[in-house]
């Protein structure tokens, strides 16, 4: 397999295919820069252009497009608090607070950095993966998926902050929202109000932006102020780069995290940010996650980009879409004269091949350029709040009316946003809602697939007893590491 | 606004929310309703033991700490106010137009930029809008006069 | 002052150019009138399924082969409209679009089985719409060699021992419980999956042991599975002909269908609510898999070059050879052969619909 490795490389080295893929990477992260606009209209952006292309052409283009976005989309996360892709929520918890001190240079040195290498380190597990694909997907059956699902909910209880059963009742909150529309196994809407908007249920983007952006839009202009209070702008890409070198093993820790997650279709990549920050939460010692440190950053950074090229090996091998984007992605091949399935490594390995190479290029490639846009575009942290919300405002309502272009989706994205408004002032943790809210339809479904297929014989499957034990262990841990740290708090006050 | 009062009255709000979905989930079939109803009874339990131990917290308090953080509804509510205009007025003369009248009155009124700097960013917006409509293949939203 | 109005003349020049803009999008739409040719319009063509599904895909393909086709060379410009599994985007083709002639909707078996079911969200009547060409699919049912040992005679008559993962029991997956209910076999639904891949990958790990595939995925993955000996195909779905009988797949010409199956086994032609059902569910899913259709209402002569255009179309030989991969290598219908196919699948009798 290297001999055809490094054939593929020589394909994707070709000049004239390397233009395709700077357009891909150039449109990637401007799609992940501007809040709203995910993979999903990128890919279809493209969409019409990629008919009857030669594949590695097609390919350059579509890959190194779906490669930056999560690059790209730190921008936002980091320097106004609004998640600039569905893909770095988490981002936003330790970033923003960097960036208002005046530190998001070297929060984004630290992200694109970590961007890198953990697009770096997806791409490479693609390629070990692809020998034994097969038996590692087919080894998951509903149970255990189900177990994975709550693996990922249990993860609303770490973040939950100060009061636990806020994030609770917040996490249940997001599985109610998640609940709306149609039901999985029968022919039934939920909770629509005889509207048809409703029957798609809401969509992720305009749930993400709602909870995060709206919030932020209506307290710098209630506190008139800009992101960052210090006059000066710290020039720290650099520091950032050392920050993630320092980190090194939870760079590369968060990066694996990412790749498993995207490689278990079903379980939904987006909240693949959230589970390597919680991840990094248990495991950093000494932190200070959510008031600014720069592992904050890091953790969610790795993971984000890892998880493309872990999404991709079902998509290509299956033809399972983990994501919208990747859904998009199976039409792009059909329109190229390919189809996915076992073919992509037997006839088309060439093909399969490239994409590893591109993926790896293309974070290279965005993350040099996005290090190079930071100076530029970190100015937005100083204009004042009054200043940049108004516009800030057209790009989120343009960025929402695109999830389904129907004002359901502006609707509800005021409605949302309303809450997260309220919930913000009242000190509501808003991360658990949104994992709720993503892992809803899965854990329904698979919880009801169990149920139907084995009755209530797999609670006794070793797997399912494993994960439960490592969510007792992760929920119970915390409990326990807070006590002792607020005894450390308290014996540092005294 | 008392800070306490405000988090009574919200968790209130979803303790009603919660039950109405309760209710409503009453009247689904059989498969589509044991996850809704699960989840809503579930949070609409904690929501009741959150609220009984807030206010028997709120009741035993001495020194009243939510007094001390009071929250300003006046301002949110003003800007909360501008972002409903701005949709009201998509929803009535289209993305640009709207997009063109709330950028003015804003800038002008609430951010006191000046009338050149408020100018050349309208027409900025305007045609980043357009280019970005056309190159990225976005959809605006539809209006009452179908412009 | 003099900086000020500049700025002021700019904004007018700006929105002028703006309304220029709309109106010039909305003008072309209206200068129909009695043309004899497409030329210089722009032709709308909805898909209501979000880009890169495979209805989307379809409309992609077809595209530039109607503007080569039709008469004064038209842009076709494919708009997607998703939501609610295909019926947000037919209702608004049905209601909002004006009749013009310029406006062609894609439809799919998503779109067809609730309007035969008459689902409460479904705003528009396929009896409105004029097809102008179809497209059919197929599917094949497979179970794991084990099984399938004693043939079908043995697999029929096991009991509790037959899984099958579909997604709703509206889609696609109901032909599929129609043909095991016309031959009554005991076959445990499991329904909720998340599409048709991960039903497959249910079957190779063993949840569930019976399943289906439309024609280029059990191409694609299954038969590569037969290969191996970790699947056997048992019947295809079949298709429905201009008599209304259900025929062998022409992709599948060696797998029997449940027709030939049921009488080989019960000695009697497979007859009642449910065959009847299976055969007009077989007829609007398959058979005529996807449709694209223009409006009653249009004007008549965009109607005629419409038509005459899908049938130039079907004759031109680059598109037979490039279709192989997304019309499964399936032959179109057009003129009256369709309009004799969609009577045929949409008529359906009160009883049937249970």
């Amino acid at each position: 397999m290297i001999e055809s490795a490094i054939e593929a490389l020589f394909i994707v080295l070709d000049p004239s295919r390397l233009v395709y893929m700077f357009i891909g990477i150039g449109i990637g992260v401007v799609v992940g820069l501007l809040p709203g606009l995910s993979g999903t209209v990128g890919m279809s952006l493209m969409l019409p252009f990629v008919f009857g292309l030669d594949p590695y052409v097609g390919m350059a283009l579509l890959i190194g497009m779906i490669a930056v976005i999560h690059t790209g989309d730190t921008f936002p996360s980091i320097l106004l608090g609004i998640p600039g892709t569905s893909g770095s929520q988490a981002t936003i918890m330790d970033g923003f607070p960097l960036a208002k001190r005046g530190e998001a240079s070297r929060a984004m040195g630290a992200a694109f950095f970590c961007s890198m290498i953990g697009g770096v380190i997806g791409g490479i597990a693609l390629y070990l993966t692809i020998p034994f694909a097969r038996p590692l997907i087919t080894s998951f059956s509903s149970p255990e998926l189900f177990m994975l699902t709550m693996l990922g909910l249990s993860m609303a209880g770490l973040l939950a902050g100060k009061s636990p059963l806020k994030g609770i009742i917040s996490g249940i909150l997001g599985l109610l929202i998640g609940s709306v529309g149609s039901a999985p196994a029968v022919p039934e809407y939920r909770y629509t109000f005889d509207t048809l908007y409703l029957t798609q249920g809401v969509s992720l983007p305009v749930v993400a932006m709602a909870i995060f952006a709206f919030p932020i839009i209506i307290t710098m202009l209630t506190n008139k102020g800009s992101v960052a209070n210090h006059a000066t702008l710290q020039s720290g890409i650099l520091k950032g780069v050392m920050d993630a070198l320092k980190n090194k093993f939870l760079v590369f820790r968060s990066a694996v995290i990412g790749v498993l997650i995207g490689f278990i279709p079903g379980l939904g990549g987006s909240v693949v940010d959230w589970i390597a920050y919680g991840a990094g939460q248990k495991t950093v010692k000494n932190n200070h996650f959510g008031k600014g440190d720069i592992r904050g950053v890091i953790a969610p950074e790795s993971a984000n980009n890892a998880k493309e090229g872990g999404s991709l090996v079902p998509t290509l091998l299956f033809g399972i879409p983990g994501s919208g984007t990747t859904a998009i992605l199976l039409g792009g091949l059909t329109l190229m004269g390919l189809e996915a399935g076992p073919k992509m490594l037997t006839t088309d390995l060439s093909v399969t091949l490239s994409i590893v190479w591109t993926l790896v290029f293309a974070n290279v490639f965005g993350a040099l350029l996005c290090m190079i846009l930071v100076r530029p575009i970190s100015k937005i942290s100083f204009v004042p709040g009054e200043k940049i919300v108004p516009f800030l405002l057209v790009l989120l309502v343009i960025g929402a009316y695109q999830s389904t272009m129907s004002w359901g989706d502006l609707i509800i994205f005021v409605m949302i946003g309303l809450l997260g408004y309220v919930m913000t002032i009242l000190d509501w943790p808003r991360p658990p809602l949104l994992i709720g809210f993503v892992l809803a339809l899965p854990a329904e479904r698979y919880y009801w697939i169990s149920i139907e297929r084995y009755g209530w014989e797999w609670i006794t499957n070793p797997i399912v007893i494993f994960l439960a034990v490592i969510i007792v262990v992760l929920l119970s841990g915390g409990a326990i590491m807070k006590r002792f740290s607020k005894d450390y708090e308290q014996g540092g006050i005294n | 606004m008392n800070k306490d009062y405000l988090n009574l009255i919200f968790s209130g709000f979803l303790f009603i929310l919660f039950t109405l979905a309760i209710i409503e989930a009453l009247t689904f079939s059989k498969l589509a309703q044991f996850f809704p109803l699960y989840i809503s009874i579930a949070g609409s339990v904690l929501t009741l033991i959150y609220l009984i131990t807030e206010v028997y917290k709120l009741y035993k308090q001495k020194v009243k700490e939510g007094e001390q953080i009071k929250i300003s509804l006046l301002a949110p509510l003003r800007y909360i106010g501008w972002i409903l205009g701005y949709l009201v007025l998509i929803y009535i003369g289209g993305l640009m137009l709207a997009t063109a009248i709330f950028l003015i009155l804003f800038l002008i009124l609430e951010s006191r930029m000046n009338f050149i700097h408020t100018g050349i960013s309208i027409i900025a917006v305007l045609i980043g809008i357009s280019l970005l409509s056309s190159a990225l293949d976005i959809y605006w939203p539809t209006n009452l006069l179908g412009l | 002052m003099k900086i000020r109005s500049i700025l002021v003349l700019t904004l007018i020049i700006c929105f002028f150019l703006m309304g220029c803009n709309t109106l010039q999008a909305t003008g072309s739409n209206q200068e129909n009138g009695g043309n004899n040719s497409y030329h210089g319009q722009t032709i709308s063509f909805v898909v209501p399924f979000q880009a890169g599904g495979g209805t989307d895909v379809f409309a992609r393909f077809m595209t530039p082969y109607f503007a080569k086709h039709l008469e004064g060379k038209p842009r076709v410009q494919v708009e997607n409209i998703p939501g609610g599994a295909s019926i947000t985007g037919t209702n608004e083709y049905a209601n909002s679009r004006m009749p013009n002639g310029l406006n062609i909707l894609t439809s799919s078996a998503s779109s067809h089985v609730p309007f035969m079911l008459e689902q409460s969200s479904v705003d528009y009547d396929l009896s409105n719409f004029t097809p102008l060409i179809g497209a059919p699919s197929g599917g094949v049912v497979y179970t794991k060699p084990e099984l399938a040992k004693g043939g079908m005679e043995d697999l029929m008559s096991l009991e509790d021992e037959l899984f099958y993962a579909g997604i709703s029991p509206t889609g696609l997956d109901l032909v599929t419980l129609l043909s095991f209910e016309v031959l009554k076999m005991d076959v445990k639904a499991v329904l909720g999956y998340e599409g048709r891949g991960p039903s497959r990958v249910a079957f190779e790990q063993g949840e569930s042991n019976i399943d289906y595939q439309t024609t280029t995925a059990y191409k694609n993955s299954v038969e590569a599975l037969v290969e191996e000996d970790r699947a056997v195909p048992l019947y295809s779905l079949g298709q429905i002909d201009a008599n209304g009988d259900l025929i062998r797949d022409p992709q599948f010409p060696d797998l029997p269908t449940i027709e030939e199956i049921y009488v080989d086994i019960y000695g009697e032609e497979p007859s009642g609510d449910v065959w009847d059902a299976y055969k007009q569910t077989v007829g609007a899913s398959y058979t005529l898999n996807k449709v694209i259709w223009v409006h009653n209402d249009a004007p008549g002569n965009y109607q005629d070059l419409l038509k005459k255009g899908m049938e130039a179309l079907i004759n031109d030989e680059e598109f037979a050879t490039h279709s192989e991969e997304i019309l499964e290598g399936y032959n179109t219908y057009v003129g009256e052969e369709l309009n004799a196919q969609i009577k045929q699948s949409f008529s359906i009798s009160q009883e049937t619909k249970q």
